[in-house]
């Protein structure tokens, strides 16, 4: 091979391998740059607004990569296995909708499980003979699986509750003990000598609550929060929709009925429903925890943290 | 003119083992313009002590009256210090120096004076803003100062205050809250210490309260009149602290060995 050939190669590859660099380079650096803004304690009000224009702009992309997701997904089926059923494509037109109603379900289970969870968790971690009594009861109650109740909730309440109250219950069962566990310890390890600093002031009762024990609890709110959301998450699979035989069912349009539905009818059709619906809870729940928990958290870690 | 008056004061406290004496028969008082410090094996219940008085937890038997008043929940004339400093991670300096302001209900105009004036007294000025994570041990206890001194408290009460800092700073802070003491446009008129350091109390004290190995009770109280400055030095000095430390390892000992229930775990 004459040297000149081989000279060409050489010099072909490194403008490929310099373009991929300085592309690479100028796509991350903004990048790096918005997370260094983010990292950065929030105290200064500048900071504060770059880190909102970064997370509001961070939530657009997501969205818009989600968006796009489901539309490839979509269009690849279309392609490889020929047309989607004008049924099926009418559920998955429903998508966006049900995402927001699975979302709204879980916030509303969530916000449910928080006002049981929290005053049980106080009351639990302050009184020790609430401890004594109460611990047992509601560890024996926590390691019941839940889903074993599902079928009864579905035949016993549903005609009381509605089938939409069915699903938010199905769902704290879901959610309530991360949150309860996690609040429970993060009361316990509040130093003494705060709430004893307080108490010195002549703070009590309501006051001392949300000067103290709200904001002492804040990290392991936190905490127990994202993984109740992830225990969320997870129920809505059964909760929103759940066939039990015998004509008795419960389906509610949400992104985990979606799921359902496909995986039942996957033989039919069903099949890229199930696949839209799948990506389109993990892009959802990848959304949320960048856009809402990780913020969070960091200012949890940096300011409400105990050294 | 008697602040504080400690009489036949007991506290014990229910446990597994029964009731445990965690301090017996104490009597003394607090005069206006008074420091006294308290001082003790670790265990004898000093800092319960300095609790029971500003009414965070209440003695099982004898009486504490404050301006001769029984005090029978947290006293507002006083404020407390704290050995961990016990500041608030989630607030500013400035939120952790308005912290009791705010629970004593002041408005918020007053607050804010209120509170850069006591910055300022604690040598915290450009601090304002910056969260406790990122000072100091030594500022982060010149804020727990000033959070008790804001509310202008006639007896500030200090749980083992210095002893988590380095000497130096420790050193530089007491002075300060001597020259805080004998200011009389400034709070607080008394100080009443706790400490496990004799040296400490007696440099900074007009008198040291000698408790015993637990169950607590007043071995001695020790007048000092040495001028100052203090000088950690002098023999003067010296003799003070010899009798004060052969007070509690004799009577500490004594007592113990007569005292101390079956079983019971040891002081300290």
């Amino acid at each position: 091979m004459p040297a000149g050939t081989s000279g060409r190669f050489r010099r072909a590859a490194s403008y490929v391998t310099r373009g991929v660099r300085t592309g690479v380079s100028r796509l991350s650096t903004p990048l790096v740059q918005l997370a260094a803004i983010t990292v950065r304690p929030a105290c200064r009000p500048s900071a504060r607004r770059q880190a909102v224009i970064y997370h509001l702009s961070l939530g657009t992309i997501l969205v818009l990569v989600w968006l796009m997701l489901i539309a490839i997904i979509v269009a690849v089926y279309t392609v490889f296995s020929g047309t989607i059923l004008p049924s099926v494509r009418a559920q998955m037109l429903m998508l966006p909708l049900a995402v927001g109603f699975s979302i709204s379900r879980l916030v509303i289970a969530y916000a449910i499980c928080l006002a049981i969870a929290l005053p049980l968790a106080i009351l639990m971690a302050r009184g020790p003979r609430a401890r004594r009594v109460g611990l047992p009861i509601v560890e024996v109650v926590a390691s019941f699986p839940a889903t074993a109740l599902f079928p009864v909730i579905i035949f016993e309440l549903v005609p009381y509750i509605s089938a939409e109250g069915a699903a938010i219950l199905m769902l704290m069962t879901g959610m309530i003990w991360y949150l309860f566990f996690n609040l429970l310890s993060g009361i316990r390890s509040i130093p003494p000598d705060l709430e004893e600093a307080a108490r010195s002031f002549g703070l009590k009762g309501r006051k001392l609550l949300r000067r103290v024990l709200v904001p002492g609890v804040f990290t392991a709110l936190i905490t127990g929060s994202i993984t109740a959301f992830g225990g969320g998450w997870n129920t809505l699979i059964v909760a929103e929709y759940l066939n039990v035989g015998s004509g008795q069912s419960l389906s509610v349009l949400g992104v985990g009925q979606l799921i359902d539905i496909g995986y039942a009818e996957h033989a039919d059709g069903g099949y890229p429903l199930m696949v839209a619906a799948l990506f389109a809870l993990i892009a959802t729940v990848i959304v949320i925890n960048e856009l809402i928990w990780k913020p969070l958290y960091r200012r949890a870690v940096e300011r409400y943290r105990y050294d | 003119m008697t602040l504080i008056r400690v009489e036949h004061v007991d506290k014990s406290f229910a446990s597994r083992h029964g009731s445990i004496s965690i301090m017996q028969d104490i009597s003394f008082e607090v005069k206006d313009s008074d420091f006294v410090a308290i001082v003790g094996p670790s265990g004898c219940g000093k800092s319960t002590l300095l609790r029971l008085i500003q009414g965070l937890d209440h003695p099982t038997a004898g009486t504490i009256s404050f301006r001769d008043q029984k005090i029978d929940t947290v006293c507002p004339q006083m404020a407390m210090v704290f050995q961990s400093f016990a500041l608030y991670p989630w607030l500013t300096v400035a939120q952790n120096v308005a912290f009791g302001l705010e629970a004593l209900g002041w408005a918020p105009e007053r607050i804010e004076s209120q509170v850069e004036r006591y910055i300022s007294v604690t040598g915290l000025d450009g601090f304002q803003e910056a969260y406790p994570r990122e000072l100091s041990g030594g500022m982060r206890q010149r804020v727990g100062l000033a959070r008790a001194l804001a509310v202008e408290p006639a007896v500030l009460l200090m749980d083992e205050p210095f002893s988590a800092l380095d000497p130096l700073t420790a050193e530089s802070l007491r002075e300060e809250v001597l020259q805080l003491w004998r200011d009389p446009q400034l709070p607080p008129d008394a100080v009443l210490l706790v400490s496990h350091n004799i040296e400490e109390a007696i440099q900074l004290a007009d008198r040291v309260v000698v408790l015993s190995r637990r169950p607590g009770h007043i071995l001695a109280q020790v007048e000092v009149d040495l001028p100052r400055p203090r000088d950690r030095k002098s023999s003067a000095f010296y003799d003070l602290t010899d009798r004060v430390y052969s007070l509690i390892t004799e009577g500490g000992s004594a007592m113990a060995s007569k005292t101390r229930p079956e079983g019971a775990p040891s002081a300290g």
